[in-house]
């Protein structure tokens, strides 16, 4: 009899062994895995359980087009922009909603309005923006889609046909809680003159002041932002075109989604020409390009000393105030 | 009373070690890194382009992820275009390099060199019906980004191979002929020196 409830022990012993180990190997398990992830998400380290590679198939340049063009590069301007969500929609999005919720309010039938599918994306947000402002309140939400209500409300949110700071902060919040992205963009700007569009008229020769004459614009030849602005592995320098400094709510799956990330590489590249021009490129241009016909010109022994080049008008006076006007540089060598 | 010397210890070289560290840091800042690239800024130049050429590329990659097992492959596919001009660089003509003679001249000019090279966002359009994704494997605009660095430097390594430079100097000869004839010169022999490096774009 003494000996039964040892072995009864014995084996409730033995079954809670069998369970603890199971349990001390589940523990074990999601230790290593949560050390992993942890290894992974937050301290970076690249463990080939959770790998990921991109790799590019292999595919040929197709020539489709050779264009000969004469043209001068003078001045480069080599910059570095941001371009966000914010600004686009600020600058884009808001005057369209602007101009959208103006005809609301000015036709007498809201309701007969017809939109196209890029405009109802807009005033939808709109809705949205007139809800919160509104509270919401269980009324503004039983009718937000009677047009006529919705313009009744939009008067009360616009001055001068502008909407008030308030509800324009409010749309810019619902448009950046939609989609929002910013880019961090390195580019160059080229600008120089076009040799085909010089005409034979477009020049003279003033032998009194041996100076040569041009007239004609500045143009700029092209504003690029590369996915690499530098990929030279000769010397080990990578510089990335476009950098994304950050991002909510892209999905590539998205409508719209390509075109919308297009805009705000647009908004990038606008910004990198204006800086281009705000830094002076045009008056570089026209400057170097003084300089490098000047050159040029010394080197083939011409009797040019001094090369301007005019706008249309300018040139026009210049050519009225030296009475020897002609073309004789080109053979007066 | 000797646990607490020995804490006193530790902790003075801890501070000493982070002290290093910092120094070292700071130091290593401090030191110029020759491959700092220069932003905005603005450049003189004296560039001649005379031939543009325009390359459609297919960008086609494929996304691979291993969570302990491997997952499906997501794939990506856009249709792009590359746009290059090539030319010369007359800052780069001495006057050593021009013979001038009563009715002639000589001209050698440097080697051929890309001026521009443009990879247009605006002429990427994606494939949304093979950009796919997959379970737990998806397409983010990163990696689009990436896709196209990738496509940019396959690019970039072939440039000495598309013919860019034969083009550019016919049309350079060519271009310089029609200028130099308006100066009177009866025979205008062009050359071009031969290209030290290959095709490369330079930024700097």
């Amino acid at each position: 009899m003494s000996g039964e409830p040892m072995k009864e022990m014995k084996i409730r012993v033995k079954g809670g062994g069998a369970r603890g180990i199971l349990l001390w190997a589940g523990i074990a398990a999601a230790t290593v895995i949560l050390v992993l992830a942890v290894l992974k998400g937050v301290l970076g380290i690249s463990l080939a359980f959770f790998k990921t590679t991109l790799s590019l198939k292999p595919t040929t340049l197709q020539l489709e087009d050779i264009q000969d063009l004469e043209f001068l590069v003078t001045a480069e301007y080599f910059g570095e922009v941001i371009g966000t969500a914010r600004d686009y929609f600020t600058r884009r999005t808001l005057p369209r909603a602007e101009g959208l919720c103006v005809r609301l309010i000015r036709t007498s039938d809201p309701a007969s309005e017809k939109f196209s599918a890029e405009e109802q994306e807009i005033l939808n947000v709109i809705r949205a923006a007139l809800i919160q402002r509104s509270g919401p309140s269980p009324a503004v939400m039983g009718r937000i889609n009677d047009w006529k209500r919705v313009a009744d409300m939009l008067r009360l949110e616009m001055r001068n046909d502008r909407f008030s700071p308030a509800f324009a902060e409010l749309l810019l919040k619902q448009l950046l809680a939609k989609r929002d992205i910013a880019y961090l963009a390195r580019g160059s700007v080229q600008a120089g003159y076009d040799l085909k569009n010089l005409s034979a008229d477009a020049y003279f020769y003033c032998p009194s002041t041996r100076t040569l004459f041009l007239g004609s614009r500045v143009q700029v030849f092209g504003r690029q932002i590369n996915p690499w602005f530098i990929y030279d592995p000769a010397s080990e320098v990578f510089v990335k075109g476009f950098e994304i400094i950050s991002q909510n709510n892209i999905d590539l799956e998205d409508e719209g989604v390509f075109d919308f990330l297009k805009a705000i590489k647009d908004e990038c590249q606008s910004r990198l020409g204006d800086d281009a021009v705000r830094e002076g490129i045009e008056t570089q241009a026209r400057e170097s390009a003084e300089r490098t016909l000047e050159n040029m010109l010394k080197m083939l022994k011409s009797d040019v000393q001094t090369v301007r080049i005019l706008s249309v008008e300018e040139f026009e006076r210049q050519k009225s105030v030296c009475p020897d006007s002609g073309r004789a540089v080109l053979s007066g060598r | 009373m000797e646990a607490r010397v020995k804490m006193k210890r530790i902790a003075g070289t801890a501070l000493l070690a982070a002290t290093g560290l910092c120094l070292g840091f700071a130091v290593s800042c401090v030191k110029a890194d020759s491959k700092t690239v220069l932003l905005n800024r603005l450049k003189q130049a004296s560039k001649l382009a005379t031939v543009k050429f325009t390359y459609n590329k297919i960008v086609w990659g494929e996304k691979e992820k291993r969570l302990f097992i491997k997952l499906r492959t997501a794939s990506f596919l856009a249709y792009s275009k590359i746009e290059i001009t090539a030319g010369i660089d007359l800052a780069k003509v001495k006057p050593s390099h021009v013979i001038v003679g009563p009715r002639s001249v000589q001209i050698t000019l440097p080697p051929v060199e890309i001026i521009t090279y443009s990879y247009p966002f605006q002429k990427i359009e994606v494939d949304p019906n093979y950009t796919a994704n997959r379970f737990l494997n998806t397409i983010r605009v990163e990696d689009m980004e990436e896709f196209l660095r990738l496509a940019d430097a396959d690019i970039r390594r072939s440039l000495n191979h598309l013919g860019i430079e034969e083009r550019a100097r016919t049309n350079t000869r060519a271009l310089l002929t029609k200028i130099l004839k308006k100066f009177n010169f009866e025979t205008i022999d062009i050359d071009f020196e031969s290209p030290a490096k290959p095709l490369t774009l330079s930024v700097q």
